[in-house]
């Protein structure tokens, strides 16, 4: 093979790299280290919510255009440079090929291009933060007219900064996603037929679906609104005959699915290591591929549940609201088959265990309060309140983190060839959970108290001082919370270079990507492709003669 | 019914608009529903973890459930979960076209007016008619007299904003371009609060009000005072 044998220069092997592994981790740096920032805006809306107008420790006063710029940028960060690049881009890279038993992606160019494409984005994005009127204030759904006139918000450069950023990360995610579509059509080992192919991977490739066919109507949407903000068109001015509830539409057309194209892959991921760690197969795959397509379906025409109150055609609520509470049909079934696939298992609560169960134990608070936002008459009242806050919290953040250290810590052998240390990682799990519970949960409370979110100063609205006390402890968890964190980068860092050198398969795992070297090499395979036999989940089959049947030997 | 402990939304503040209690009665009604699967889902899955720890002997079960007759029970759950949903539909739908989509008659209509960032209450005046000589504007303070239908007139000057009136269980979004309706009728007199609930630029934060329910006769005093 001449992909295997091609000589590889330090340059080649790790920074301009092709292969699907090391573009993966390179994914997963970029999001780790956006990860940073992100924390870093968390800290300065927390002190501000916590303690206004105090200078916060390492920052100073944050003014209110400041405020408005540090949670456009958090939402902003946390969304496109944290959750795209870890849970989506680096795990479809590292993980599809590796499932399916491909050599590399269909299209390794273009995957390196979609990387690089990414860390142009970034820098643009970073550099907004440096320039004359600072970053992008008008939140991360940037509505206009607010977004599109710099005299509404005093940003001049920031706003065509975040969209030129905005616009390369899309960039990067169709060049990445046409790869997983054609990846998982075209590349699949002999004998791997669809029925064979493991969750995470279909997850990753249905995610993808959801942000292929929805992203189109928000780039043509953030051209108009560039061309407004630059050009002097009127698309969303009411002043020069624009309609700013198109924004709307077109953003949450995308937006809606976007939340899917972060989540679905995290549930993916979550139900390759729930078989694995009960030693039982999944129950009812198919059942579970069923409901995910109607899931992903649902996620195109479920957005203006984000609009009930926006000043659109009242009429249009309940249909939207109808569909909303829909979902939780297939994705009942989807949590019902999770605990079918645990129930009669032998549950070992290693470190990416937890981290599932984790995932859902705190998803579930998400969308089960989710109900009282897909309820448009409930939703009068919770709308732009810290009840939403919280609840898209609780469906973000387990997707991004207890999602993502489920799979970090789950296929780091397989990424590095060495495990990390089982203590910290208890730690860290143990403080994250209650870290992150102690910051959200009581947040629902303050927002059904009516407190709006996006208010730079709560110390205006009198009514607020009954929680001094609380917002003050949230913001110390929230502190707390990201000070855990480092807990993993250094377990992370050290067991990188240090860490016990891991065997083949240290989970006994019977999806293909065990059954390589760890790491695994240049390739992914020897002279020949695995010839797979079984099924993804063949655990504690009665007469095997293991507790577990690889899908090949490789 | 049940005992305030029990209520983890015991910071709503009680409503005082005729709509208010409908919306409540279905956040309650949907508080109830999810916090039973909430208890119950996350007991069942402490219950798992517990009862099937891997140190217990004998091996794990083959169960793949590949079969769609394994299915049944699942689908009747499911089928359970789109009953319940169906009904929250129903229950918001009766709610919702009552105060987004009738639009009663109204004794009094004021026009709001958002701006960054404060709040302008346009008056009809004496002839009871808007866009006259004699209106007058009020800012930040929305005079309203008690147990009647007050129609509001919603337009903005610049951005989108939003009236919210978390008391009333009243949120609508306010765009420039176009005058949006809506309706309040408040049956206490008093002070309640009023604010912007959509970012809306700077000082987003600053954009509040008072909303105000007087009695008939004081509310027609205070009409006399407003020139």
């Amino acid at each position: 093979m001449s992909d295997m044998t091609h000589p590889q220069s330090f340059l080649s092997k790790y920074i301009f790299s092709t292969d699907h592994k090391t573009i993966g981790k390179q994914f997963l740096f970029l999001g780790m280290f956006w990860a940073l920032i992100g924390a870093a805006t968390a800290y300065l809306i927390r002190w501000q919510i916590a303690h206004p107008n105090t200078p916060a420790p390492g920052f100073g006063i944050v003014n209110f255009g400041q405020y408005n710029a540090i949670l456009t940028m958090h939402g902003t960060i946390m969304v496109f440079y944290v959750a795209m690049p870890i849970i989506v881009a680096a795990f479809s890279n590292f993980l599809i090929p590796l499932q399916i038993g491909a050599r590399d992606m269909a299209f390794p160019k273009l995957n390196a291009l979609s990387f690089w494409f990414m860390v142009l984005s970034s820098v643009i994005l970073l550099s907004s933060f440096f320039v004359p009127g600072g970053a992008a204030a008008a939140g991360w759904t940037g509505y206009p007219p607010l977004s599109a006139d710099p005299k509404y918000t005093g940003v001049t450069w920031g706003t065509p900064l975040w969209l030129l950023a905005l616009a390369l990360a899309f960039a990067s995610s169709t060049m990445g996603g046409i790869n997983y579509l054609a990846t998982l059509i075209t590349q699949r080992a002999p004998g791997m037929t669809y029925s064979k192919v493991p969750l995470a991977t279909w997850f990753l490739v249905a995610g993808t679906a959801d942000f292929f066919f929805s992203v189109g109507p928000l780039v043509a949407g953030a051209v108009m609104l560039l061309m407004d903000t630059l050009a002097g068109t009127g698309f969303y001015l009411p002043a020069k005959g624009g309609e700013p509830l198109l924004w709307q539409h077109l953003f949450w057309f995308f937006g809606h699915p976007e939340v899917y194209v972060i989540f679905v892959p995290a549930f993916g991921m979550v139900f390759e290591i729930l078989p694995v760690f009960s030693r039982k197969a999944i129950y009812g795959y198919k059942l579970i591929l069923a409901s995910l397509a109607v899931s992903v379906a649902l996620a195109y025409v479920v957005w203006a549940h984000h609009m009930f109150i926006s000043g659109m055609n009242p009429k249009l609520a309940m249909p939207f609201s109808v569909l909303t509470i829909l979902i939780s049909v297939p994705f009942s079934i989807i949590f019902f088959l999770a605990f079918a696939t645990l129930k009669g298992g032998k549950i070992k609560l290693e470190v990416p265990m937890l981290w599932a169960l984790g995932f859902i134990a705190t998803f579930l608070i998400g969308g089960l309060t989710g109900i009282f936002l897909g309820s448009a008459a409930s939703d009068i009242y919770f709308h732009d309140t810290y009840f939403i806050v919280a609840h898209f919290h609780y469906t973000l953040f387990p997707a991004t983190f207890f999602g993502g250290f489920a799979a970090v810590t789950y296929w780091f052998p397989k990424m590095f060839g060495r495990r990390l240390n089982e203590v910290a990682g208890r730690w860290h799990f143990a403080l994250t959970f209650l870290l992150f519970n102690g910051v959200f949960w009581p947040l629902f409370r303050v927002g059904a108290a009516g407190m709006p979110r996006r208010i730079a100063d709560p110390s205006q609205y009198a009514w607020l001082d009954q929680f001094k006390g609380v917002q003050s402890v949230v913001t110390t968890v929230a502190v707390l919370l990201i000070l855990a964190q480092l807990i993993f980068l250094f377990n992370f860092f050290i067991s990188l270079f240090w860490g016990k050198k891991s065997e083949k398969n240290p989970y006994h795992s019977a999806t293909l990507e065990w059954q390589t070297d760890s790491p695994a090499p240049h390739g992914n395979w020897g002279e020949q492709l695995p010839q797979v036999t079984a099924g993804p989940y063949e655990y504690s089959k009665p007469g095997a003669e293991s507790d577990f049947t690889p899908q090949a030997r490789v | 019914m049940f005992p305030d402990s029990l209520r983890f939304f015991d910071t709503l503040k009680e409503s005082v608009s005729t709509y208010g209690g409908d919306v409540d009665h279905l956040i309650w009604t949907i508080f109830y529903i999810t916090g039973f699967f909430f208890v119950v889902m996350e007991a069942l899955l402490l219950f798992f973890v517990f009862r099937y720890r891997a140190s217990r002997p004998g091996p794990a079960e083959h169960l793949p459930g590949d079969q769609p007759k394994s299915w049944i029970w699942v689908l009747a759950l499911a089928f359970v979960v789109l009953v319940i949903d169906l009904s929250v539909d129903a229950m918001g739908a009766k709610v919702w076209t009552r105060i987004k989509e009738e639009v009663p008659a109204e004794d009094l209509r004021v026009r709001v007016w958002a701006q960054q960032f404060s709040w302008d209450f346009q008056y009809p005046g004496k002839d009871n008619k808007l866009d006259t000589p004699d209106d007058f504007h009020v800012v930040n303070e929305l005079h309203i007299p008690v147990n009647k239908k007050i129609r509001l007139d919603l337009r903005a000057k610049d951005v989108i904003h939003s009236l919210f009136l978390p008391d009333a269980r009243f949120k609508q979004d306010v765009l420039p371009g176009r005058e949006i309706p809506a309706w309040i009728e408040i049956t206490q007199v008093g002070e309640t609060r009023l604010y912007c609930a959509e970012l809306c630029g700077q000082a987003h934060t600053a954009m509040i009000g008072t909303l105000i329910t007087h009695d008939d006769k004081s509310f027609k005093s205070w009409l006399k005072e407003q020139k």
